[in-house]
């Protein structure tokens, strides 16, 4: 007898596809992508994992899970044909990863000691509090990049100028160690801190608007994975873990440990988001 | 002088900290100066040239892993070997499987391409499962239905005709079965063995099968029949047989039915057929006398616990006992509990761990209220108030419209702990953990900090609360059964082996309190 594992999701992205065929584009320990004949990248995560915009929650067997197995999304159900595997999204709460407002003047200094105390020396955070000596001739490119391209960016979104934006994220995307380089990582926070002062800045509102669709188009040159997540974020989605930081910094809440639970993501993706998050916050402060 | 060495890797996707150790370890390799794995995008590219690694990648792309080691030339192509052999689990060959198969868009296209299927597990809204589940019969299968909201009408009709076709209908609102070994649905990771257990109840069997397994036996079949199949209207079809097929089974040496109380005449119809069955077969049915319900070659038992025990008894050829409850274990100490405090409230995720707690519970104290009521107990007025004794099935449909059921999501058990730390009356909370396949994947993430809170709420008011639980769960589930169990204890609930261990407990605590 073939006997099919039906599993329930206990969330699902409020940006997963209702309908489409796909399969299995990449496998992890706790995760797995599901890539969708249009190029979008559906998360499947295990439960103890933050909810994501593109993600579906659930306690999917990934041992199973081979890249290149056909899959689809219809009538809210994942199947995953050859893994024998069924998930039922119909009971799955909606995950919106939208971010709180920030009030006028939010520097999100809490949010640079959190990094300063936890974050890993790879990555952006060593570049950016100058945290020790690099260890390698990459790392010193690395820096060597990022003190060219910050105080750019800083200038350009304290002026909120699109074009000099775009410009200084394309040194960016695709750049630096981890499966989502650490660049992306970086626009992404970036990115959340933005949506979250657009709420109380119509300035800021106006330049995300203008950044919409050449940040779609930047996405084209790092990895799929890393491409969702950058889409996503261009239309003010995002993972949990990173709401629940700025949540805290906007709400008054424990920032520490939302901090040092969104540091827990990748080995330094987390990190890279949270150090993005603090310069969208304060440009010019962090790039200085 | 140092030279430069790469190998592109198409498509090879590996989480951030494997790429870190990867380059890590390549660049502690003797004669290797730096390594680097990155994914080869065109920024990366850019870098490596500014570190001065100037590399050839001509054709690799932003999906490509990119490893780059830099040192004694003669050193790096062995680097590269390593590096490759680092990276396992190549998936590429099922992959290419996978994408030459034909997708199936139905049964008829699935049953082509597996011809030696013989069961659909149906999952759909209730108002189209009847027909789904008349297709597959229709075409020879067996049928779990695991939906819910189909009439008892539609339950007869399929019924009657899986009957006359020979075959089973599992359902509807079949929650839990293990097929040759495969737990569908909620279902626990158990040894196989000569067990075979029917139930008309989701968390009975899943208790059943639980403590077979830590009891050393195993589980031949696990075969859910839907919580109806014993109604008067439905004659126990699915039971029956279930109860034939595993009397018929070599790999089956005892049987176990579980149901909550069946229509009389069903039960003694039932009981007939157990006694035929040329097997020895152990009954529970929740709330009926085992002394009215055994009989030669059926054993009758007053727990789910107790049938557990009895069936690996009787498999290991030893005499069963008529029961094989004993007094709870009590803690050496207890907390210092206030004047106020006198009641067990029951916080279930588990529809039949609490009515067979309700059971209990009204035998031994008395006063019970409790939303699945049974003989003894008094029906819970409120739902979301509890009043003396109280024990609540949190998977009722009043608390899981809109949310997903409580085993999966357990917020809503969360926020009532808090709220019955706050009445003072509450001495002891009682909870099930339920492990295993579809189940939530940490339950001690979520219960430990509502436990901590729960005592300090209560704390700040002169007043502790002892919190009594078991987890039905088996080691090999995925939630690490070991580490759930240590969590629990950590945050001090007293964890019980069984559902009715627990109960046992809870209440000797209460029956110590000032009454």
């Amino acid at each position: 007898m073939r006997a099919t594992s039906l599993l329930f999701a206990d969330s699902v992205g409020a940006r997963v596809p209702p309908r489409a065929d796909a399969q299995v584009h990449s496998v992890f320990v706790r995760a797995c992508n599901i890539e969708t004949e249009t190029g979008e990248l559906v998360t499947v995560v295990s439960p103890g994992s933050g909810h994501l915009p593109h993600g579906i929650r659930c306690a999917a067997p990934f041992a199973r899970l081979h890249q290149g197995q056909a899959a689809s999304l219809e009538g809210a159900t994942l199947r995953i044909h050859a893994a024998d595997l069924v998930v039922d999204l119909s009971r799955a709460a909606v995950w919106h990863g939208t971010v709180a407002a920030a009030s006028p003047g939010l520097c999100g200094a809490e949010v640079q000691k959190a990094l300063r105390d936890h974050a890993p020396d790879q990555g952006i955070a060593p570049a950016l509090f100058a945290s020790g000596s690099p260890h390698s001739t990459l790392e010193r490119a690395l820096n060597a990049r990022l003190a060219q391209t910050l105080p750019a960016l800083a200038r350009a979104t304290e002026t909120r100028d699109a074009d000099a934006v775009i410009a200084a994220l394309s040194a960016l995307v695709g750049l630096g160690p981890g499966l989502t380089p650490a660049g992306d990582d970086f626009i992404v926070g970036y990115l959340a801190a933005l949506w979250s002062r657009s709420r109380r800045d119509p300035g800021i509102a106006g330049l995300l608007h203008a950044l919409a669709v050449p940040i779609g188009q930047l996405s084209l040159q790092t990895n799929a994975i890393s491409r969702q997540m950058l889409r996503d974020a261009a239309q003010g989605q995002f993972a949990e873990r990173l709401t629940e930081v700025v949540q805290c910094v906007c709400g008054g809440g424990d920032v520490a440990g939302a901090a040092r639970r969104a540091l827990k993501i990748g080995h330094s993706s987390g990190a890279d988001a949270l150090c993005g998050l603090q310069f969208g916050y304060a440009p010019a402060l962090t790039a200085s | 002088m140092s030279a430069t060495l790469v190998r592109i890797v198409p498509r090879e996707y590996r989480d951030s900290v494997s790429l870190m150790q990867l380059s890590a370890m390549l660049g502690k390799l003797p004669g290797v100066e730096q390594a680097s794995a990155v994914m080869a995008t065109e920024n990366n590219l850019a870098l490596l040239a500014e570190a001065g690694m100037r590399v050839d990648a001509r054709g690799a792309g932003a999906s490509d892993l990119l490893i780059v080691v830099q040192g004694e030339k003669s050193a790096l192509p062995a680097a590269i070997e390593e590096a490759i052999r680092n990276l396992t689990r190549q998936t590429e060959d099922s992959g290419a499987e996978a994408r030459a198969a034909l997708r199936p868009r139905s049964m008829q296209m699935a049953l082509k391409t597996t011809p030696d299927a013989n069961m659909a597990l149906i999952s759909t809204p209730g108002d189209y499962a009847g027909a789904e589940a008349m297709k597959a019969l229709r075409l020879g299968l067996n049928v779990m239905l695991f939906s819910n909201n189909v009439s008892e009408e539609e339950e007869l009709l399929l019924k009657r005709f899986a009957r006359d076709a020979d075959l089973i209908v599992m359902g509807p609102d079949c929650g839990t079965a293990i097929v040759n070994g495969t737990p569908l649905a909620f279902a626990n990771v158990v040894k196989r063995g000569p067990i075979g257990v029917v139930g008309a109840s989701g968390t009975g069997l899943q208790q059943v099968t639980v403590l077979v397994d830590r009891l050393g036996s195993g589980i031949s079949q696990a075969i859910g029949t839907g919580g109806r199949d014993l109604h008067r209207e439905i004659g126990a079809i699915s039971m029956l047989k279930g109860l034939k097929d595993l009397a018929a089974d070599p790999a089956t040496q005892v049987i176990v039915l579980i149901s909550k109380p069946p229509a009389p005449e069903v039960a003694e119809r039932v009981l007939a057929e157990a006694a035929r069955a040329g097997k020895p077969v152990v009954v529970n049915f929740l709330g009926t006398d085992p002394q009215q319900v055994g009989r030669k070659g059926v054993h009758a038992v007053k727990t789910l616990e107790d049938a557990a025990r009895a069936a690996v008894a009787i498999a290991r050829g030893e005499k069963p006992r008529a029961s094989y409850a004993e007094p709870p274990s009590m803690p050496s100490a207890l907390p210092r509990f206030a004047d106020s405090q006198r009641y067990v409230r029951g916080l279930y995720s588990g529809g039949t761990f609490c009515y067979e707690a309700a059971l209990l519970l009204g035998e031994l104290l008395g006063d019970v209220h409790s939303n699945t009521p049974t003989p003894g107990t008094t029906e819970l007025a409120d739902v979301w108030q509890s009043r003396q004794h109280t024990l609540v099935d949190l998977g009722d449909e009043i608390f899981t419209r809109g949310r997903p059921h409580p085993m999966i999501d357990y917020r809503l058990r969360t926020e009532r702990i808090a709220r019955e730390a706050e009445d003072p009356e509450t001495a002891v909370i009682l909870l099930d953990v339920v492990l295993g396949f579809g189940s939530h994947m940490d339950p001690s993430s979520e219960l430990v900090p509502a436990i901590n809170r729960a005592r300090t709420a209560a704390s700040a008011q002169g007043r502790a609360i002892a919190f009594v639980g078991q987890i039905c769960g088996t080691a090999a589930d995925p939630q690490d059964f070991a580490r759930q169990s240590r969590a629990l204890a950590d945050a001090g609930m007293l964890c019980a082996e069984s559902n009715a261990q627990a109960v046992r407990l809870a209440a000797g605590i209460a029956s110590t309190l000032t009454r």
